[in-house]
């Protein structure tokens, strides 16, 4: 899996996309991306256009030294520079595994971060960019009061991106040599065969059947809670024929997403179809969704 | 007398890029292994396995290790997933230096010994939280600097006494680790036939004495190409040969450079 994800990055390089994003994951049944920084470390060496880029990365659960001295190491490969957008962490077991209280869990990303904008690790980070990760008004205001990118995730439609830019830009203060900014990860998926992309649409809805487990507190109607949520959730996700997708994204760029991170992985999906998937990303949509940015 | 199985080489100089320069003309040069450090912060935490992977990407069949000391270890669990995440992108060539983070301090096998026994417990899947994945190799190899340390191999310092004088040290793999400054020694030694069958005498007694399989040279800064190219071509070869293969081999630095080519690994 690793080997192919590398093969991945390089692929997407050479389809013209700008930035090649990896999550980070614990515990998981299909066992991907538990240390981030060194999976991108095995892919960034062969990148010489696209910069490698972890997000979200659960900030809570790494010291501040331990991700500077993994960004010297991704920098040492001499790919682009590298992008880490920081994410709160949503798992309580994933926190406790390493000591961190969940009700801690903003006081200890806080901490980390500004001890990483404190200047003491500044050699070790060189020109990586740091990014923040997600939506809630308090993470954008976040990013914002230290002139940070934020990045929103996939559940933010044209709506909950023109939200945050509002937010962002309520508070943002600008910080020496960083472009004020914000993205959205989105679920991509271009098919025009209705059959086909319903498969894609139910191995979509079971990733996140899996992960919703995590956030779903109590007993109470537990599962009908989380198809719902898996329901909400999966909808976001932008889907169907190139124009469509074009479309969605393009609605994305005008409610003021500068970047958009296109998932096009999901769990246990046919690397061959991701392959399809990106090579129609790159030919169909990306052209035409860089005129809309222009 | 005993021969090496392996020649290792780690770098003096910890900067990624060097050391993954280091590791790509190691493995055209016929090493079997790299042993990669930091870059480690003011704080001490290090992300090795960052630097690792880039290697392990690098490269194709050099084993890939990883030296941590004990005091950027605490973490445990992190280190688990690291490690196994190192394995799978090397497609099992993972391996496992502890040591102090200290040339000069001797590990205490106490808590070297907890800290492995804690990291196969992660991967073993025992815990009530299972690390994913787990390492490809049914075991990552591990030794500890300055052990023994139960479950591991060992590493051991070349003393100028050659380390004739060190007792053979408990079960498992033995290490010798050559320091940079006598990692030059011995490359200087190959410019000419005399030098160079003393200091290969004085290795080989050291291994024999030792019972070391790995010999682990540090490279010194600044010297890193040359040094590769002659302890691939020149030092490792002589070795590993048998005993009455040596003699031939040192006779003539330049034969033995052709001879080297083809010498049977």
């Amino acid at each position: 899996m690793y080997r192919d994800t590398r093969a991945e990055m390089t692929r997407a390089e050479q389809l013209g996309f700008d930035t090649v994003w990896v999550g980070e994951h614990h515990f998981s049944y299909d066992g991907y991306l538990p240390s981030p920084i060194s999976g991108l470390a095995f892919g960034a060496g062969h990148l010489r256009s696209a910069r490698p880029a972890a997000g979200v990365l659960v900030l809570p659960m790494h010291t501040p030294g331990r991700i500077a001295s993994g960004i010297a190491a991704l920098r040492g490969t001499g790919c682009p520079a590298p992008r880490l957008a920081f994410g709160l962490g949503y798992r309580d077991d994933e926190l406790r595994s390493v000591g961190v209280d969940p009700k801690d869990r903003v006081r200890t990303y806080v901490r980390h971060l500004d001890e990483l904008l404190g200047g003491e690790h500044d050699e070790e980070l060189g020109d990586a960019q740091l990014w923040l990760g997600g939506s809630a008004e308090k993470m954008v205001a976040r990013a914002a009061r230290r002139g940070l990118p934020i990045l929103v995730p996939g559940n933010n439609g044209a709506r909950g991106v023109a939200r945050a830019v509002d937010v962002y830009a309520e508070h943002l203060t600008p910080r020496s040599g960083v472009r004020p900014q914000i993205g959205v990860t989105k679920e991509v998926w271009i098919e025009d065969d209705p059959r086909r992309l319903e498969e894609v649409r139910q191995r979509l809805m079971s990733m996140w059947r899996h992960y919703s487990t995590y956030w779903i507190e109590g007993d109470d109607n537990r599962d009908t809670r989380r198809e719902q949520v898996v329901a909400g959730i999966s909808a976001k996700a932008v889907m169907g024929s190139a124009e469509c997708v074009l479309d969605e994204l393009a609605r994305l760029v005008e409610a003021g997403a500068s970047t958009v991170a296109c998932r096009v992985r999901f769990d246990s999906t046919d690397s061959a179809r991701v392959t399809e998937n990106m090579h129609r990303l790159a030919e169909d949509v990306l052209p035409k969704l860089r005129k809309v940015a222009a | 007398v005993k021969t090496i199985e392996r020649v290792l080489l780690a770098a003096e100089d910890t900067r990624v890029r060097s050391q993954i320069t280091l590791a790509e003309a190691a493995e055209a040069a016929g090493i079997e292994g790299v042993w990669v450090t930091g870059p480690a912060t003011g704080h001490g935490d290090s992300y090795a396995t960052a630097t690792a992977a880039a290697i392990a990407s690098a490269t194709t069949d050099l084993r890939v290790g990883v030296v941590l000391g004990l005091a950027m270890a605490g973490d445990v669990l992190r280190l688990a997933e690291d490690l196994a995440v190192l394995d799978h992108c090397s497609s099992g060539r993972a391996e496992l230096c502890l040591g102090t983070g200290s040339a000069s301090q001797v590990i205490d096998p106490v808590r070297a010994e907890l800290l492995l026994t804690n990291l196969r417990t992660c991967w073993a899947g025992d815990r009530q939280i299972a690390v994913t994945p787990g390492p490809l190799q049914p075991a990552i190899p591990a030794v500890a600097h300055g052990g023994p340390v139960a479950g591991t191999g060992t590493v051991v310092e070349l003393d100028d006494g050659a380390g004739t004088d060190r007792p053979m040290l408990g079960a498992g793999r033995v290490v010798l680790y050559v320091r940079p400054e006598r990692t030059r020694a011995v490359v200087a030694a190959a410019d000419d036939r005399a030098t160079l069958a003393d200091a290969v005498r004085r290795l080989r007694d050291a291994v024999g004495a030792t019972g070391a399989r790995d010999l682990l040279f540090v490279v010194p800064r600044g010297d890193g190409e040359h040094s590769v190219e002659v302890l691939g071509a020149v030092i490792a070869p002589v070795l590993r040969a048998n005993e009455d293969e040596v003699a031939d081999l040192v006779l003539d630095t330049l034969k033995f450079r052709r001879a080297a080519v083809t010498f049977p690994r």
